[in-house]
């Protein structure tokens, strides 16, 4: 009985590590008009942008920045 | 293997799933919330939904985790897996654009992956039901 209670908890632990790490893994995303420096294509964490879809498009993200949602930016 | 030991996998599983998904949504619920908003069926109740989706299924894996409250877990496994699943079919077959609404890598599947993904853990859940509404049929059985 001890060993079920702590399989699953076990998996609750994982699955809590899992979430956090995904939360702060890094995309490449295509910044058109970032605050500082040039266009381009820049790394950034899942914490930094914030996803939105593009109107009308299925499946294409769009996002902007965590810090100045006027930049709109796409996965390159 | 042991049924016992199958039942404990499912759970194991079930709570995995749940506690990631439940945390990918909470630690980006404007996301989420917005996402729902864009689902052409629950619009109306995505704000109500952004927050009862996650907490339900934090509830789920509390319930799975308590050996005692195990079964009741399952079923509720089931009922959430079943309703996820018939809402992606619907998506699927009615919805003219497809939002995504899921949390952290299981949003990198499509949907027809993730309608594949629901069915499976659908099965698994009302397996762990199976073997596990044997085994307490069977200590009932013991103890009368």
């Amino acid at each position: 009985m001890k060993r079920s209670v702590s399989l699953a908890a076990i998996a609750a632990l994982f699955a809590i590590g899992a979430a956090f790490t995904t939360r702060y893994q890094v995309g490449m995303w295509n910044v058109d008009h970032p605050e500082n420096g040039s266009p381009g294509i820049y790394t950034l964490t899942a914490a930094q942008v914030k996803s939105i879809y593009c109107p009308g498009v299925n499946n294409v993200e769009c996002a902007y920045l965590v810090t100045n949602p006027s930049v709109i930016i796409k996965k390159p | 293997m042991k049924k016992n030991t199958i039942v404990e996998i499912i759970a194991a599983l079930l709570v995995f799933l749940f506690i990631y998904a439940a945390l990918s949504k909470l630690l980006d619920l404007d996301k989420f919330k917005y996402q729902l908003g864009q689902s052409p069926f629950i619009t109306n109740i995505s704000w109500f939904a952004a927050w009862a989706i996650p907490l339900g299924e934090i509830l789920v894996s509390v319930a799975l985790l308590i050996r005692r409250t195990r079964l009741a877990g399952l079923y509720l496994s089931f009922f959430l897996m079943l309703l996820f699943t018939g809402y992606i079919f619907m998506m699927l077959r009615y919805s003219s654009y497809l939002p995504c609404s899921c949390g952290g890598v299981l949003s990198v599947m499509s949907w027809k992956q993730h309608f594949v993904f629901n069915l499976i853990f659908t099965g698994l859940s009302l397996l762990g039901i199976a073997i596990e509404n044997t085994r307490t049929n069977k200590v009932i059985a013991a103890m009368q």
